[in-house]
């Protein structure tokens, strides 16, 4: 039986060597916690983190934070681990706890794969048996195979996640604490993360889950605590603390600094407010109606999703542009919709807007068509963000539909190469190379394919029908 | 109301209502438990410090050994001794120095460089004080050599029961080498002025120490007083390194060490459980 129990919880930091002046910008900034004087006289600058929580976690119950950067999260999670003791209040606990925060408590970049979980599995609590029955399972799991026995520092970031989630999982804890990031892998390591996840859950444990993306919070909780600037202020179901999140989201626009008159600036905040809520025809009125002259339906869905993407909400301002294209075709709108969609994560939604699918309106004959507008703004993105797989593979695909082969293979390599080797990049890879009549390194591709997924029929497919041809040339 | 330093009683993870004075103890005792995770985080340190290297915790004997045949060469002809008989006794006075000194300075790092592992999860504080003395330890083991070795070419009258007296010295000189890691490392985790001052102290303390010269050369003086009587660095050093040279410590070298050892725990302590609960919090 496991329990966390947190009675009117206060945390404040002290912060040593502030400037005045940087105290000056810290009390004017629209994030975080509060920050005050802890006494005049001695001039100590103290952030007050958390406020008066109080929280009552028993078995099963898994537990999502939300809220902006600074509103207390990872606070929280340490209070909950006992890293920080509360200045005031008290927490108790029965159960072990085990914190996986930013990175593997005692994790030294100079020693290897292997040191690692040991060290931090004794730190956490384990045994040196208890760890050396957990290892074959960590290896699995994380398939790093030969990694293990080199450095840490020679990991990527999503290496080390794997290393840091399997350890954690492996643990069997009573209290599983978990800070945002953790979903940083690639797709098949969080589901199969997910997999984990959910068995380690079922067994009955606590689970609390910090977080500013609300996938994850669904995906994992049956509940969810709105944090802002420290202080617990919803508490309740995932669906209707996740939309409170959104409005509050939308309301905290309201602090920034908005040009147009009050009146102007409230259906402003209401149109954002509306498109966060994802009543984005609405909100494209709405906005339409703020500015003197009417703006162009077009015109007011292109400025409110920069406004949008502006204050953040990426998924949001993607929704709006998607709904501006249906209007008419616009290839300023089309371009900032490709960016948005990236910025939110919705990579795969940028195909059919390249083919003109889903509802697009019809590039007129005379304009450039949308295909080559979408390539043109992925290159662009890809400049700057050159480690997207993702992005490189949609590229690929846009590529090879154009029918620019070489640039397309050049692309999906780009998208094969981080190791990770995602099954259907391969594929898509081996067609292409395939296509055009580079059989020898498609069969290479479709082989890659097949030592990752052994039994993919469209790997094997794709292998025969090479090997068809070269035997025919 | 929100007063960060009240000493006022507070409960503990596992709601046990302690008072900080006992978190603190227990802290420092369940802290010395943890053999495992402290045995390998100072084994880890070591090993790391010297990683791709071939000879590895060795070069830090080596290093000595020049440092010890070069100065005494001079020093012989300085002080008017024998150059063997001087080099023996520079290299006890050493390597003990080199123990306690490095443990100064390393001691201010103590949390400035582990929030790796407090900033992540609970642990006793403790542990990371001794980890810091077990790693001191594996080096006195690598430099000890250098003693063992000139003292069998120069001095081996030196050695006979006598020698074993600086087991129980090293002993001494490690317990308060864990009061000392907690009580500079929270001070210096907090003022980061405590580092500099505790490096330069450390640099002037090993001339004006009788490590170089013995502390008979100042003879009966005010100055005798000064840098050898009223000099607690010098009582250490030289529980260690008298039965090295083949002599009992004198009693009041013993009497100076366990009154430090009493206030300094005692100080340590007091400052520790006042302050253990903020060390997350100063990072």
């Amino acid at each position: 039986m496991s329990a966390l129990i947190l009675e009117d919880v206060y945390v404040q930091f002290p912060i040593f060597g502030s400037q005045p002046t940087l105290r000056k910008t810290l009390f004017s900034r629209t994030i975080g916690g509060l920050i005050g004087r802890e006494d005049r006289r001695r001039n100590r600058v103290m952030v007050k983190a958390l406020e008066a929580i109080s929280l009552n976690l028993k078995d099963g119950d898994r537990l999502g934070l939300i809220g902006h950067n600074g509103a207390g999260k990872t606070t929280l999670l340490r209070v909950m681990a006992g890293i920080y003791e509360p200045v005031s209040g008290r927490v108790r606990a029965s159960g072990k706890i085990t914190p996986l925060l930013e990175v593997l408590p005692g994790l030294d970049g100079e020693d290897t794969g292997y040191d690692n979980i040991v060290s931090s599995g004794l730190m956490l609590g384990m045994s040196h048996s208890q760890i050396q029955d957990c290892i074959p399972d960590i290896e699995e799991f994380t398939e790093l195979g030969e990694y293990l026995s080199l450095p840490v520092r020679t990991y990527s970031s999503g290496m080390l996640t794997r290393l840091g989630f399997a350890l954690a999982t492996a643990i069997e804890p009573d209290i599983l604490l978990i800070d945002e990031g953790i979903g940083a892998g690639d797709q098949r390591f969080a589901e199969r993360a997910e997999k984990r996840l959910d068995a380690l859950i079922g067994r009955s444990r606590i689970l609390v889950i910090s977080s500013h993306s609300d996938v994850l919070i669904r995906q994992f909780c049956d509940k969810v605590a709105l944090l802002q600037e420290g202080r617990i202020i919803a508490i309740g179901p995932v669906a209707e603390i996740v939309e409170q999140y959104h409005a509050s989201a939308a309301s905290a626009v309201n602090h920034l600094d908005v040009e147009a008159d009050k009146d102007a600036n409230g259906d402003q905040e209401e149109a954002m407010a509306n498109a966060l809520l994802g009543d984005v025809d609405t909100a494209i009125d709405q906005f339409a109606g703020v500015f003197q002259e009417k703006l162009e339906r077009l015109e007011a869905a292109n400025e409110l999703a920069a406004a949008l993407a502006e204050q953040g909400h990426a998924a949001a301002a993607a929704d709006v542009a998607l709904r501006g294209l249906v209007t008419g075709p616009n290839r300023e709108l089309l371009e900032s919709a490709v960016e948005y969609l990236v910025a939110a994560g919705r990579v795969s939604e940028i195909g059919s807007l390249a083919v003109g699918g889903a509802g697009i309106a019809e590039f007129e004959a005379s304009q450039e068509p949308p295909i080559s507008i979408v390539v043109e703004t992925l290159e662009a993105l890809l400049r700057t963000q050159n480690q997207h797989v993702a992005l490189w593979a949609t590229l690929g695909n846009l590529l090879s539909r154009q029918g620019d082969h070489v640039k397309a293979v050049a692309a999906m390599r780009r998208a094969c190469s981080d190791g990770t080797g995602d099954v259907t990049h391969l594929l898509t890879l081996g067609q292409i190379l395939a296509a055009n009549g580079e059989f020898q390194s498609a069969a290479d591709a479709f082989h890659g394919a097949l030592a990752l997924q052994p039994d993919s029929v469209a790997a094997r497919d794709g292998l025969s029908n090479v090997t068809r041809h070269t035997l025919s040339c | 109301m929100l007063q960060m330093n009240s000493a006022k009683p507070s409960e503990s993870i596992n709601d046990t209502p302690k008072s900080l004075t006992v978190g603190a103890s227990v802290d420092v005792l369940l802290g010395a438990l943890r053999l495992d995770v402290w045995g390998r985080l100072g084994w880890l340190e070591i090993r790391r410090r010297y990683r791709r290297t071939v000879i590895g915790p060795f070069w830090s004997a080596i290093s000595l050994a020049m440092f010890v045949v070069a100065l005494g060469l001079v020093g012989s002809g300085l002080w008017g001794q024998q150059a063997g008989e001087y080099m023996t006794f520079l290299a006890a006075g050493f390597v003990v120095w080199v123990t306690f000194s490095s443990m100064l300075v390393e001691s201010c790092l103590l949390f400035i460089n582990s929030s790796n592992i407090f900033g992540q999860v609970q642990l006793n504080y403790s542990i990371l004080a001794y980890a810091l003395v077990w790693r001191n330890l594996i080096t006195f083991g690598h430099n000890f050599v250098v003693y063992v070795i000139l003292v069998l070419i120069f001095a081996p009258q030196y050695l006979g029961t006598v020698t074993l007296l600086a087991i129980p010295g090293l002993a001494l000189i490690l317990f308060n080498g864990i009061w000392i890691a907690l009580l500079l490392g929270m001070l210096s985790l907090r003022y980061r002025d405590i580092q500099q001052l505790v490096a330069s102290v450390v640099q002037i303390a090993m001339f004006v120490t009788p490590i170089f010269w013995p502390p008979e050369a100042l003879k009966a003086s005010g100055r005798s007083l000064v840098f050898v009587d009223y000099n607690p660095l010098y009582h250490f050093i030289n529980i260690a390194r008298a039965p090295l040279l083949g002599e009992v410590p004198t009693t009041q070298n013993y009497i100076v060490v366990f009154v430090c050892t009493i206030v300094g725990w005692g100080c340590a302590m007091a400052i520790f459980a006042h302050f253990r609960k903020r060390i997350a919090y100063w990072k």
